[in-house]
């Protein structure tokens, strides 16, 4: 259905003359052809390379300003720090000639996190208030209670709570992403794979990472489009298996190479808008760029931080990309409001989780 | 690093930039071209409708650091305009200095380049100050303006962990002649502001501990070995004196503050915080290690104010020093919570020795070795 442009080779993805990745005008001569079934045949596989731009010297810049800032209002500003390197990094991710952008601001985060503190300081409290009124045993039992009701109920309000503050703080294009999951079946589905993966003695536990990415990705959308996944549970456990048999073999050092084929799992299964993720993640590329990240770390004693952070980011970025027939005509802004406080959870919990970002 | 090559010709004074422009509706990326007039930005999108934004309208949401591309939104929608070189902002103070006010000007920094090389210098002394004095002067603030009724609630939850009523001995001889003892020790101690717990646990450890608020556990293979009453004296006055100076108090808000500072200083990054985590553990041991010497200085003083014969403090260390040689490994000084024991010996030898006044018999030989026995370990 579209044409190719002419400059870019990149498909046309409007009638309006301009390519929508070169941002160049298409002269008319090259308008869709009549037979529409030629160029479908022809239908172009083009790939979108993401890429990080950020500079360790800015990053550093951006570090020491906050750092003196937050210590010099006792850690209040580190909301507002937080927003400015998620500002900083998200404006330096590009897809198709476009950036990214973050409008998150330090209040809503120091609003959502004193949301989360009321919640755990109040979780304290019921355990110490037992302890003292009803002795050691009753406190004991409201603090199991308590550790289910994190687990079970609050864990899911957090990883929905953080994905959809993040996801409706972020557009490329202009257009905002959203995420539309819910707490119930999250939860309900965390449950029951909790169950079994208890019962089957853990193996069912990449089912249950791969459910849950699946929820996570197929509930985020960009403007009114979703996202895809069509991973499956069982190729999952095979990296895991053979990510635990070698790794013992290895002495641990395949990790580097189980992590990778877990992030190469991930991503080609994800797509979006006729287009696939694709990620080049090599095992010999993490362990280099976590070589040079050890030794950068030790040799500045630490000083190097925003250089290591910027590595990671260009490393991630370099070997992901969107490949196939992008078409972003169907897009439409629809935009959702959201408060911080599951991020302010998540943060405060520290959901291993949510490692699925880049670059947030 | 810091300043890139365009970066230095901010002359600049276009009226017209490239730039592209989203309608906030779909995600087509429009090429536009963008104006510069005083009161306002004029948006020349390609095949749409030219657009007129009034400076008050716009606000600037990147574009303050190098490599950054320059973008205004518009209003309340999401409109937005991107200029990819970042000299468009330079223009913009130039053409319209008013409205640019409200505007990021990289004009400024050079300025803005001393004030972060100033910012990382003060942020690593403010930070190096918080961690090397800041943080044990507050906890010695918030430990004594603690109730020592709190700090007695504290111990007591230790000690339902520690020593569980059923491993905890309670052979009536020796649970009254170790309280006659602490109270031999204590009499000398005038505001001693705790009541203080001390209990025997059966348990096949050469140690003792002291928790918050007096609570005091003595394992019974230190009572075993103990062959005086007074070493036994020796030890009970070194940990009331490490409850007298809320030595474990202090511990505790000393670690909160340090995980906190360390949070300030890393804040989300895991990373970060395991590493800072790991090298002030190490770190904190040195007051660990200061806490001994202060403990065993004050119980010296403390067992000569009793008038109990304090050698038995060099007797028992000396015991403790044979413990040690028997063990398998000696710990590295850093990496220990005490003072090699041989020091601790030769810095308390010169305040025992000589001993100017006839000690107090605590008790008989055949009392004490029944005090000795009745809590030994049951194997």
């Amino acid at each position: 259905m579209t044409a190719l442009c002419p400059t870019c080779g990149r498909p046309l993805t409007s009638d309006s003359g301009v390519c929508a990745f070169c941002s160049l005008e298409v002269p008319a001569s090259v308008s869709p052809p009549a037979d529409a079934t030629a160029t479908v045949a022809a239908a172009p596989f083009v790939s979108y390379p993401f890429s990080f731009t950020g500079q360790g010297g800015t990053f550093f810049r951006v570090y020491a300003e906050n750092l003196l800032l937050i210590l010099v209002t006792l850690g209040i500003y580190y909301f507002w720090a937080k927003a400015k390197v998620r500002r900083y990094v998200y404006s330096q991710i590009e897809v198709a000639g476009d950036r990214f952008a973050f409008h998150g601001t330090g209040w809503e985060l120091l609003r959502g996190w004193t949301k989360a503190v009321v919640l755990i300081v109040a979780a304290i409290s019921a355990v110490a208030l037992t302890e003292l009124a009803a002795g050691p045993d009753a406190a004991r039992i409201v603090q199991s209670l308590l550790t289910l009701f994190f687990g079970i109920v609050v864990a899911p309000i957090a990883i929905v709570g953080s994905r959809r503050y993040r996801l409706s703080r972020t557009s490329w294009r202009g257009i905002r992403f959203r995420f539309d999951g819910r707490v119930s079946p999250l939860a309900r589905q965390l449950f029951n794979d909790s169950f079994v993966t208890t019962v089957t003695l853990g193996i069912y536990y990449p089912y249950l990472l791969n459910n849950l990415r699946q929820f996570i990705v197929t509930q985020s959308a960009y403007g009114n489009v979703r996202f895809e996944y069509d991973g499956k549970g069982g190729t999952l456990l095979r990296i895991y298996f053979f990510g635990l048999l070698f790794g013992i073999l290895t002495l641990g050092i395949y990790y580097f190479w189980f992590s990778a084929a877990r992030q190469r799992f991930y991503w080609s299964h994800t797509s979006f808008a006729g287009a696939r993720f694709v990620s080049r993640a090599t095992g010999g590329g993490l362990f280099r760029l976590m070589l040079g990240n050890v030794g950068l770390f030790i040799v500045t004693l630490g000083l190097a931080w925003p250089w290591i952070r910027v590595r990671n980011l260009r490393y991630l970025a370099s070997v992901l990309s969107l490949e196939g027939n992008l078409d972003l005509t169907a897009v439409i802004q629809q935009i959702q409001a959201a408060g911080a406080a599951g991020e302010g959870l998540a943060d405060m919990i520290d959901l291993g989780l949510l490692d699925v970002d880049l670059g947030a | 690093m810091w300043t890139s090559g365009p970066e230095s010709d901010l002359s600049a004074t276009a009226i017209r930039w490239d730039g592209w422009y989203y309608d906030g509706r779909g995600a087509t990326r429009h090429s536009a071209l963008i104006v510069i007039t005083p009161t306002a930005l004029e948006v020349l999108p390609d095949q749409l409708p030219p657009l007129r934004w009034p400076y008050d309208d716009v606000r600037q949401t990147q574009g303050f650091y190098p490599g950054e591309h320059v973008r205004f939104e518009h209003g309340s929608t999401s409109e937005a305009v991107v200029v990819p070189d970042r000299k468009f902002l330079a223009a913009l103070s130039a053409l319209a200095p008013e409205a640019a006010r409200r505007f990021h000007d990289p004009r400024r920094r050079s300025g803005r380049l001393w004030f972060s090389v100033a910012a990382a210098i003060l942020a690593v002394v403010i930070g190096f100050v918080l961690y090397q004095w800041g943080v044990q002067a507050l906890a010695t603030m918030l430990a004594s303006a603690i109730p020592a009724s709190w700090e007695e609630r504290v111990g007591d939850a230790g000690l339902q962990e520690l020593a569980p009523p059923s491993r905890v001995c309670t052979e009536s001889e020796t649970v009254t002649a170790i309280a006659q003892l602490s109270s031999t020790i204590l009499a000398a101690a005038p505001g001693f502001p705790y009541t203080s717990k001390i209990v025997v646990v059966r348990e096949d450890q050469f140690n003792a501990l002291a928790l918050p608020g007096a609570r005091i556990v003595i394992y019974g293979d230190l009572l075993g070995k103990a062959e005086t009453p007074d070493e036994l004296a020796a030890v009970l006055a070194h940990e009331l004196q490490h409850a007298r100076e809320r030595h474990s108090t202090e511990a505790a808000l000393r670690a909160a503050s340090v995980s906190a500072l360390i949070g300030l200083v890393a804040g989300g990054d895991g990373a970060v915080r395991g590493l800072l985590t790991a090298a002030s553990t190490l770190d904190q041991l040195r007051y660990s290690r200061r806490q001994e010497e202060a403990a065993d200085r004050g119980a010296v003083a403390m067992l000569q104010r009793a008038r109990i014969d304090a050698r038995g403090m060099l007797r028992f260390l000396a015991r403790a020093r044979e413990q040690e040689s028997n063990g398998a490994t000696a710990v590295p000084r850093y990496l220990s919570t005490h003072p090699p024991t041989a020091e601790r010996i030769e810095q308390l030898r010169a305040v025992i020795e000589p001993q100017r006044y006839a000690p107090t018999e605590l008790m008989t030989a055949e009392e004490w070795a029944k005090v000795r026995t009745a809590c030994a370990v049951r194997r």
